[in-house]
């Protein structure tokens, strides 16, 4: 009797099972382990995984049962893979602490073993101290099932890999430590004596003063883009001098995924002479984009299409401090006569401006943009110039701001129409973030109004700037110095390939505010105040299908792709629901507020954490917990085991 | 130099070991929830869970080895220990022609929150015996740009007859102000009513990115001093000064010269002393600073 049960029960169970059981096992081995590691003619010793250094690419298709063993083969620390941008269960997510993962000790191994539950560009990296900058990390591409294109614009004859990474001759540990010692050990780009003087020949005494002073009081540095400078940059794990090179044929269509593997870097990528279509973002396909550039943000992946006619094309990755490139080729094969790598000449670095300091959302900031006369914004540059008063001086300052960094207006649109309909749930928030707001709505409406004559300002001021001594730098975060008439991608421009499901476009139930802080002076950055390891950090607990917004609000000067391990975030970047892209990073600007909306619907506890490697270091990093809990606020913290069964017979 | 090793190892221990405790009373409460519900995953689909099923997977994951493997994130997230040690070494001559050895070790060991500095002086006049001091601070993290410090000051003076070694307490503040002032204020309390308060700041400008030129002001104020050997009160000694570094190895190797202006107030009279008056005059000189 009891066994025709059993065999009922098997039964049932493999039908339930079916497609499982189907589906193919793809199983890899990672040995990790040291090794002498030649980069920039200096040996050292950096992390291999297989006996390479940059581990090697992982591959399945949708569906595939992943089966990953890796074995810790280094003498004395504790390593993790963490699988970037994938939906797995907890425990495979590899983040040492985290759903009782313990990470992997020397001489252990870990079976990582999950169903692939998805398709698109993604990559891995170790979650341990600072093993990624070290070397530990690699592409990972699942494709579709059969490796059938999810739409008829993405069928491409060649199919790469460009995966973009920092490799720098000093070890990650003695980077965070030169970090902690002095915030200025990796700035070489300081603002000198000279550069003030320019400015006060230029503007005059009260402008320069009025400028400098903000700075000086907030003590932070104009030119501080990325902390750590002295990379050399990888395609592949390739130098420019090695140039990784793709090859194609006449009448090839060619996709290129990118990633962004750096610890520290943002990259403006570019292929001189020809024009890119983005497909896919963090993997996840979008409707075609054709651009003839984009940033990308570390952790950010982008898949473009192209269709090379020349014979030789050089992809140009360059980093936004400008202090070099990472650059690979596509060669035509039937053509013979390989070119040669040319450094291509650096663009202009930016200097941040007031905006990234966050300032229009002040009460500075907000004065001046509401005593803002459009009709003196279209005057041209030198006109401005004479009639500088200090006021102007500092309207000036703004305008320039809001010519220049188109980037951010899209998204500040979209701020905009997101708020009206976001404005009445808001009962319940803090009364500061609330006030935050109406301001920077106020400042939104300026930058929308400005928006019309935007693209042709920036051009303006570009062909201007040999004459205009202040635009020699480039102001903002954000300015690419993107050439008159090229598009570059903006966030804006991300739409979802497929409507997004009911699931991942309803709106928000409730608004979880994160804020991003820190010094660089101190070399201390954190997640609302605190760091991970501070005694009083507290998780981020969300209800197992809850949708929340995330309102990742940037107070410091920096820019950071924040990353969200497990699901995928829908930004709001101005699209209609159904068209909001999937991100599993986010680039929060200096001085910006970016929001994106989730349902958590991927049970466990998830990093939440800033990606430059040593800003998590140093504590940017929070946890998510997706919970079947009642009430989000107290069973979550139940420290004793009969509190929390008590906490269940509630339910 | 042995000692200083020691008692900087023995001040990183002490702070590692309060910074572990903290942590692993966070971790572990986060912990026992989040087990049951990464086992429920794969029926993950129903927000109706079988709570008879959770509860008793509750007590299954509570084994102590859960918690010893605990991940330790304040050694890897915001919790790490770092050091900064700072090496000046100067000869620096007066309006007269008299030639000083001037050397000052600053250095640091612990976390963002809690460190020890020891900060050490030593002086040497031609013809004249040496001076030194060693301060032993505990330092306490007050705000982004702000540390509090307290802790002991030890002074030895060879040329005094009596009272050659003698002990401050000292409280103060260490940090940097608005404009970027690097600044330190501190109030030092010693035998026979000697109480002084110092104030050093300075800033850096640079020239290019390797020139840097760093105007500095140091001034001591004698509050009150009923010791055998005591100074004027009020302003008792001041310098203003520019010392302009150049960065051979970017924060390691930087050779620097400074001028200065300095003032001293001079010595009160008692039965160990006769009176001075007060000097001013130029200071000059050459050094190396080391940074490690």
């Amino acid at each position: 009797m009891s066994s025709k049960i059993y065999a009922g029960v098997v039964a049932s169970l493999s039908l339930l099972f079916a497609p499982y059981s189907v589906a193919a096992i793809k199983e890899y081995h990672l040995n990790i382990n040291q090794g002498t590691v030649n980069v920039t003619g200096k040996p050292v010793q950096r992390i291999t995984v297989n006996g390479k250094f940059i581990a090697p690419l992982l591959e399945f298709e949708e569906g595939d049962e992943a089966v990953i063993h890796v074995h810790n083969q280094l003498k004395d620390q504790d390593t993790s893979l963490h699988w970037h941008g994938l939906l797995l269960p907890g425990l495979m997510d590899g983040v040492p602490g985290f759903n009782g993962f313990k990470g992997i000790k020397p001489n252990g191994s870990f079976e990582y073993r999950f169903k692939v539950r998805q398709n698109g560009t993604y990559w891995y990296h170790a979650h341990s101290k600072g093993q990624e900058q070290d070397g530990l990390y690699g592409p990972l591409v699942i494709y579709p099932k059969g490796k059938q294109p999810v739409a008829a614009h993405e069928k491409a004859e060649r199919d790469y890999v460009v995966m973009l990474s920092d490799f720098h001759e000093t070890e990650s540990d003695k980077i965070m430590a030169n970090l902690k010692k002095s915030a200025e050990y990796y700035q070489n780009q300081r603002e000198t004596v000279g550069d003030v003087w320019k400015q006060f020949k230029q503007q005059g005494l009260k402008a320069t003063w009025q400028d400098r002073s903000m700075w000086n009081q907030m003590r932070m540095l104009k030119t501080d883009l990325s902390d750590v400078t002295g990379y050399t940059f990888l395609v592949n794990g390739q130098t420019p001098q090695q140039n990784w090179t793709g090859a194609f044929k006449t009448g090839e269509k060619v996709r290129l995924r990118f990633i962004n593997a750096s610890a520290m870097s943002f990259f403006d990528v570019r292929i001189p002479n020809l024009k890119m279509t983005v497909v896919s973002a963090d993997g996840q396909p979008v409707k075609p984009v054709p651009v003839d550039e984009f940033r990308i943000g570390t952790a950010e992946t982008y898949d473009v299409l192209v269709e090379p006619k020349q014979a030789h094309y050089q992809i140009e990755a360059e980093s936004i401090d400008r202090s070099g490139f990472a650059i690979a080729s596509l060669q035509n094969e039937m053509v013979t006569t390989p070119t040669r790598v040319q450094i291509p000449k650096a663009r202009p670095r930016a200097l941040l401006t007031m905006e990234d300091m966050g300032m229009d959302h002040g009460s500075h900031g907000q004065m001046k943009m509401g005593e803002m006369d459009h009709s003196q914004h279209q005057m041209p540059q030198e006109q401005q110039k004479t009639v500088m008063t200090s006021q102007s001086a500092m309207d000036h300052i703004a305008h320039m701001q809001m010519n220049m960094s188109k980037m951010d207006h899209g998204q500040h649109q979209t701020a905009q129409d997101k708020q009206a309909d976001a404005s009445k749930q808001h009962a319940g928030m803090d009364h500061a973030s609330h006030e935050n707001m109406d301001m920077s709505q106020m400042d939104h409406s300026a930058h929308a109004q400005m928006n019309i004559e935007e693209m042709e300002h920036r051009q303006h001021q570009m062909k201007d700037s040999s004459e205009k001594e202040s635009t020699h730098t480039v102001q903002g975060w954000a300015n690419a110095a993107t050439p008159a008439g090229q598009k570059a991608l903006t966030y804006a421009d991300l739409q979802s390939l497929q409507p997004q499901p009911a699931k991942y476009s309803r709106p928000a139930e409730r608004e979880v505010v994160i804020r991003l802080g820190g010094t660089m002076e101190r070399y201390i950055w954190t997640i609302d105040g605190k760091k991970f390891s501070d005694p009083d950090f507290k998780p981020l607990t969300v209800r197992y299908g809850e949708r929340i917004r995330l309102k990742f609000v940037n107070d410091s000067m920096m820019a950071h792709p924040m990353h969200l391990h497990g699901m995928f975030m829908q930004l709001e970047n101005g699209q209609a629901p159904q068209d909001m892209p999937n991100k599993h990073t986010v680039i929060v600007p200096p001085g910006k507020t970016v929001t994106a909306l989730l349902t958590a619907d991927e049970l466990g506890e998830w990093a939440i954490h800033c990606h430059l490697l040593y800003h998590m270091s140093a504590g940017m990093m929070s946890k998510l917990i997706v919970a079947n809990v009642d009430d989000s606020k107290t069973p979550v913290q139940a420290p004793v085991q009969s509190s929390q069964g008590a906490s269940h017979v509630h339910h | 130099m042995k000692r200083y090793t020691q008692l900087l190892a023995i001040g990183g221990m002490v702070s590692s070991l309060s910074g572990l405790t903290y942590a692993h009373e966070g971790h572990d409460a986060m912990m026992q929830m989040e087990m049951p519900a990464q086992q429920n995953m794969p029926v993950a689909a129903s927000s109706t869970m079988d709570h008879s099923q959770h509860q008793h997977q509750t007590t299954v994951q509570q084994p102590p080895e859960t918690e010893h493997g605990q991940h330790d994130h304040t050694r890897e997230h915001g919790g790490q220990i770092y050091q900064s040690t700072q090496l000046d070494s100067a000869w620096l001559l007066d309006e007269d022609g008299k030639g000083t050895l001037k050397s000052k070790l600053k250095t640091w060991i612990g976390s963002d929150e809690n460190k020890l500095f020891i900060n050490a002086d030593y002086a040497k006049a031609e013809s004249e015996k040496s001076e030194q001091r060693i301060a032993a601070l505990y330092s306490r993290n007050i705000s982004d740009f702000w540390d509090v410090q307290a802790g002991v000051n030890y002074r030895y003076n060879a040329e005094q007859q009596v009272d050659k070694e003698q002990f401050e307490a000292v409280v103060g503040l260490h940090g940097m102000a608005q404009y970027f002032f690097e600044t330190d204020a501190h109030l030092y309390a010693g035998q026979d009513q000697q109480w002084r308060f110092v104030l050093e700041t300075e800033r850096d400008f640079l020239l290019t990115q390797k020139l840097i030129m760093q105007p500095y002001l140091e001034m001591e104020w004698v509050l009150r001093d009923e010791s055998k050997y005591a100074a004027k009160t009020g302003l008792a000694d001041a310098e203003v000064g520019i010392k302009t570094r150049y960065e051979i190895v970017k924060n390691r190797v930087m050779p620097f010269i400074d001028v200065a202006y300095g003032y001293n107030k001079g010595r009160k009279a008692t039965d160990w002393q006769e009176a001075t008056d007060s000097e001013t005059g130029w200071i000059y000189g050459a050094g190396l600073t080391l940074k490690f």
